[in-house]
This record gives C-alpha cells, structure tokens and sequence, in this order.
C-alpha cells in the first residue's frame, strides 16, 4: 500500500508527463504554422511574468488602437484564467501554475491560445460555459454578461465567467476548446481570433 | 469629510486614478485598471465612497474616464455605479462615462453600466 506522499509523486509525475506530452502538441502545432508569432511562451505564471509579457504585448500591437486593445484585453483575460486556475505547478502542488500561451498574427485576424492543465471537473464547467456562450446570439450574450456582472456583485465569492463572456463579445467569434483527456485530468487550449 | 486622491501607479500591474474632491464635489476614476487583486486595490475606495454618500447630502459628479479595466475590475464599477444609484435619492448625481473615440467597446461598456444598475448616464468620448 502506498503512503500519500508516495501516492501525491506518482500523480505528480503522471501530471507532468501528461503536461508535456500535451504541451509539445500545442507547441507543433504553432512551430507548423506560417503566420508570424507575435507571442509565445510557456512556463510557470505569476504576476511578474504576466506583467512582463502584457507589457511586449503592447509595444509589439502598437497599442492602444482598437484592434491592439482588444487583443490585450482577450490575453490578459485568458492568462489570468492559468493564473487562478491551473492544476500543474511547477514545484510540487505549491509553486506557480504552468501553461503556455500564444498569440500568432494569421492572415486577416490575431489568434490568441492558452493551455494549462485542470481537473476534469474545472474543464468540464470550462466546457460548459464555452458551448453555452458559443450558442448566444450577441445580443442574448451581452445579456448574459451583465447578468453574470450583476451576480458576482452580489456575492464577491461568486465564480462567473464574465472574463469569458467579454472575450467572445469582443472577438464575435465562438470560442474553440480543444482538451486532451487522462483520468482525472486536462490539457486543454482555448483559442480565440479577433479580425484584424 | 477630506477628499480621496489616489494617483495613478505602473508597476507590474497598472492602477487607476481616484479623485475625489470633496471641496467642489467632482469625484473620478481615470486610466487603466490592470490589477490582479482587485479587492485589494477598490475595497478601500468602495468604503470611503459609502461612508460619504451615507454621511453626505452634497450633490456630485463622478466621472468615469477609463481606457482600459479588466473584467475583475468591472465588477468593482457596478458596484460603485449602484452606490450612487442609491444616492439618487437623496442628492442629484450626473455620472460622466468617458470612453476613447477610438474604442466603442468601451461606449457600449457605458450603455451597459447605465441598463446594469439602472442609473442614467451621460456617454461622451474624447481624444486619447
């Protein structure tokens, strides 16, 4: 019988190749695209980190036009999402959550990705949102995000998704979830365009 | 009570602008709102805000003149906006929201706060 702690490293280590096997899939899939990288980068995430890519971020879309605000703001909401809410760290259970993110210049619109790992159950609530908010008209989804805005005022603890809801008003486009599975774990990369 | 000035700060993260002036009665928030704890930078403000529109009977105008807040940060503006709504009733209130002319997401953001917390408010855009 194992111990826990003997237990807690094995999940640690699967976690880990799990991640990576899952990364280096993301990762083939940018390094076999032709669009030009404006952002790339994965690893662990904290606060410093986040504020040093928005910052290249911004130099590089020469904000604040529209197109570069918008492309800010849909980046710093999907990486603040591997911030709260990534299962992989990158020291045992303790250090900064890990992810990747990037955010490639295609051919008449920005594309933005983030992955991390999560628990089944977060990817499943994460699932939900996404195909809910997919079917809203843009009007019903406007709706939806006061609605959403109104709540967490009510109850500060309350967990929405109005950072997701925003996302795909501004893009006017369907958020694209893609997850690899184990146990009860995912990988799983958001993706959002916003033309250009 | 004094006024409430707060400037503006550009660290790893970036934090609006609070003034307000309680000498002429012009309160506003400007800038952007990049903060990653969100409570920890508004609470303050939210709690001299509703000590003064309990305590006073001033009439006041409050500006909103962002560029930029994200959506945690949002939450901490319906907040507010509801405060003067409940204000409304016992002071005139004109609420200012000020967006870029470049951005009318941001216009809209001001259209959706006056539905969201019932309160009206005057839309103007102005030059980054």
């Amino acid at each position: 019988m194992k111990d826990s702690s003997t237990s807690q490293s094995l999940t640690n280590m699967a976690n880990k190749n799990f991640y990576y096997a899952s990364l280096s899939d993301a990762i083939e899939k940018v390094e076999n695209r032709d669009e030009h990288v404006v952002l790339y980068y994965h690893g662990p995430f904290n606060k410093h980190i986040i504020a040093e890519m928005s910052r290249d971020l911004r130099e590089q879309l020469a904000y604040p036009t529209h197109l570069g605000w918008k492309v800010f703001y849909v980046f710093v909401e999907l990486v603040q999402n591997i911030y709260f809410y990534a299962n992989e760290h990158n020291i045992g259970d303790k250090g900064d959550p890990i992810g990747v993110v990037f955010v490639e210049d295609k051919e008449g619109v920005i594309s933005i990705t983030t992955g991390n790992v999560a628990t089944r159950e977060a990817f499943e609530a994460v699932k939900d949102k996404c195909e809910y908010i997919n079917q809203l008209p843009h009007d019903e989804l406007r709706l939806y995000k006061n609605e959403l805005l109104k709540k967490a005022v009510l109850d500060r603890y309350a967990k929405g998704s109005v950072g997701l809801a925003q996302i795909a008003l501004l893009s006017q486009e369907k958020l694209l979830l893609e997850a690899s599975l184990e146990h009860n774990d995912a990988f799983f990369c958001i993706t959002t365009t916003i033309k250009k | 009570m004094d006024s409430l000035i707060i400037p503006a700060t550009e660290g790893d993260f970036i934090t609006p602008e609070i003034r307000f002036d309680t000498s002429n009665g012009v309160f506003e928030i400007s800038g952007e709102s990049f903060i990653e704890n969100t409570d920890e930078f508004y609470d303050p403000v939210t709690d001299w805000l509703d000590e003064f529109l309990t305590t006073s009977t001033q009439n006041i105008i409050f500006n909103f003149k962002f560029t930029y807040y994200n959506s945690s940060s949002s939450k901490s503006i319906l907040k507010i906006m509801k405060s003067l709504k409940t204000y409304t009733e016992k002071a005139s209130v004109e609420v200012n929201w000020y967006y870029p002319s470049i951005n009318e997401d941001l216009r809209q953001e001001g259209l959706d706060y006056q539905m969201m917390a019932e309160l009206p408010i005057n839309i103007y855009e102005f030059e980054l």
